[in-house]
């Protein structure tokens, strides 16, 4: 469950943000649109934790994230958030199934090798575990990014402009394995993105302007 | 597992570590082979030195002398008479006195005349056979017999003087009738008979009284025969200060102290010694400077991967502990193939100075006090180059990384 209340966040006197309130239970999807300029990246990483918002509230499973120290919000992202990005970045060195092992080690210092098997699996990517990430084309390498926002469990998973790097049907299928994923796993889905297309697939909608 | 990213992400662009390594590589077995070369070079000079407190010999330079008759290294400055010797070995002060007389060697081996207290003042006893009892008889050091596999009953003809390829005296041969036990010391390298052996062989040859190369040269009876050196245990320290004087200033000959000449030698060298340390920590500077730069070209590249690291929940010091590692890595792998190398390269140098000098190095020894320092220090130029690269990694602005990509 994800819930935001009157944030604001500024880079300067000139560039400030007021976001509309946020709310998305868990096991549903909230797709927010916008033009580039209107703050998409900025409120993800406000809900992820990365950026301080100057006011306002955010709520992860009832945790206000905003009163959290450096070093446990660090924990909690790791253990709460799991994120999608426009872009696969990789341990370069480490293989497909360890850069998902990697996810679940860094916030519960156990190593899920069973589930991310299991999870790499569910997303087709069996054969490819023990690859390295830059062997992989770029579809499965989105996959792989999802297979590691999935493996702690996360009460949100944060997604930003997750399927515009990929072509109509593939664009689909990620949206859609997404949000099923979503509802397997609990999760509440906040999707940013400017790629019209989802706009058909989702209900719960917010528009930034 | 930040240690198995580290590992994993030193040997993923192996050419960015390449050149690290290799300076690391050779700084630290430089070193260590200097710091055991030192050491191991000093040992065998104490271990020689010990209950040796004067040498009497022929005057000249003391130095020589020193390293002729205590570790057979130098020729001789000449030779001094016995009866001469004679006086000053039989005083009460002496608490042993042993006579060298030189004469020749056997494929570059000294064959050294002696008597038993030569044995029994370097504490030498014996692996196999018996001690020499008459002439030509010799006893032979133990690494002298497994290089040259030299047994009881064997015999050989000396070569004249101290170089493998001088005259052979093929009228007598030695016969070894004793093998020492290996002591680490001098004698392992030298074949010891009575000094009537080295008399005797020469007779023949009706030379003048001693030649250049300090033959004990022939007579009859000590009167007149020649020695080459008196090996000194003194009883008391008043002798051991007033012979250094007196000797000179009465008789033909010179009292040296070993300490005294051996001390000096070891402050000349270590003077090049310390100079070659140096030059071996500037290369090591050199290598933490090539760790510093492989490290900082590649943040540009790597911030993504900081940045993934940080959003799946990774804290802000374990970053920091990311790069800092990869540098001790690399610098431990630097002092493990250095301390390798730095052996073998001390044993092609043994092979080489056993050949030359007849003293061998043993590497397979480890200071633990020296080299533990020296696993020290390369990790401090490790952890040194890698603070700057850390910092930025331990400062990186998520959100901003993010947003650029």
């Amino acid at each position: 469950m994800i819930k935001t209340q009157s944030v604001t966040f500024s880079y300067s006197d000139t560039q400030q943000f007021r976001f509309p309130d946020i709310f998305c239970p868990d096991g549903e999807t909230l797709l927010i649109t916008g033009n580039s300029g209107t703050g998409k990246t900025t409120l993800l990483h406000l809900l992820g934790g990365l950026l301080p918002p100057d006011d306002g509230e955010i709520f992860i499973n009832n945790e206000d994230i905003r009163h959290l120290k450096a070093s446990r919000l660090d924990h909690f992202r790791g253990k709460s958030i799991g994120m999608v990005l426009q872009k696969s970045f990789f341990i370069e060195s480490l293989s497909v199934l360890e850069n998902v092992v990697l996810a679940s080690w860094i916030s519960t210092k156990k190593k899920a090798k069973d589930k991310a098997l299991a999870i790499l699996d569910n997303l087709g990517l069996k054969e490819h575990t023990d690859k390295l990430p830059s062997q992989l084309s770029i579809g499965q390498q989105q996959r792989v990014n999802i297979a590691r926002a999935l493996i702690n469990n996360p009460s949100v998973i944060l997604a930003d402009e997750p399927t515009s790097s990929l072509d109509d049907e593939n664009a689909m299928i990620v949206a859609r394995l997404l949000s099923e994923l979503a509802e397997e796993y609990r999760s509440s889905l906040v999707i940013v993105t400017h790629d019209q297309r989802l706009k058909q697939v989702f209900n719960r909608q917010i528009s930034l302007l | 597992m930040i240690g198995r990213i580290a590992w994993k992400n030193t040997w993923y662009k192996p050419l960015n570590t390449f050149l690290s390594i290799i300076l690391l590589t050779a700084s630290v077995s430089i070193i260590s082979i200097l710091i055991l070369l030192q050491k191991q070079f000093e040992e065998k000079f104490s271990s020689s030195m010990d209950n040796i407190d004067l040498v009497l010999g022929a005057k000249g330079s003391p130095l020589q002398l020193i390293l002729s008759s205590v570790y057979q290294m130098d020729a001789p400055p000449g030779n001094i008479s016995y009866a001469d010797a004679e006086v000053w070995m039989n005083k009460p002060a002496v608490e042993s006195a042993v006579p060298l007389a030189y004469g020749d060697n056997y494929l570059g081996y000294k064959i050294v005349g002696t008597t038993d207290t030569y044995l029994r003042h370097f504490k030498l006893t014996l692996r196999e056979g018996k001690t020499f009892s008459s002439d030509f008889e010799v006893v032979v050091g133990a690494g002298i017999a497994d290089k040259i596999g030299l047994k009881i009953g064997d015999t050989f003809f000396g070569t004249h003087g101290d170089a493998e390829e001088g005259e052979v005296h093929d009228h007598h041969a030695y016969k070894v009738v004793g093998i020492l036990s290996p002591s680490g010391k001098i004698a392992d390298q030298l074949i010891l008979s009575n000094i009537e052996s080295v008399w005797h062989m020469h007779e023949h040859e009706h030379t003048e009284e001693s030649d250049a190369l300090g033959h004990a040269a022939d007579g009859a009876g000590h009167e007149g025969k020649e020695i080459t050196a008196v090996l000194l245990k003194l009883r008391n320290n008043m002798a051991k200060v007033m012979w250094q004087r007196v000797i000179p200033q009465n008789t033909e000959m010179q009292a040296a102290s070993p300490i005294l000449e051996i001390n000096r030698l070891f402050a000349l060298f270590g003077v090049g010694i310390t100079a070659l340390k140096y030059l071996a920590y500037g290369i090591m500077l050199i290598s933490g400077i090539s760790i510093f730069v492989a490290l900082y070209n590649t943040l540009k590249e790597r911030k993504y991967e900081f940045a993934l690291l940080r959003i799946t929940g990774a804290s802000k010091i374990q970053l920091l502990w990311l790069v800092l590692l990869e540098s001790i890595f690399l610098c431990s792998t630097g002092f493990i193939l250095g301390i390798i190398f730095g052996r073998i390269g001390l044993y092609f140098i043994s092979v080489s100075s056993q050949e030359e000098f007849k003293m061998a190095f043993n590497p397979f020894d480890f200071l633990w006090k020296e080299e533990g320092s020296l696993l020290l220090a390369t990790l401090l130029v490790g952890i040194v180059a890698a603070v700057i690269p850390a910092l930025k990694a331990y400062s990186l602005n998520i959100s901003k990384t993010l947003a650029d990509a």
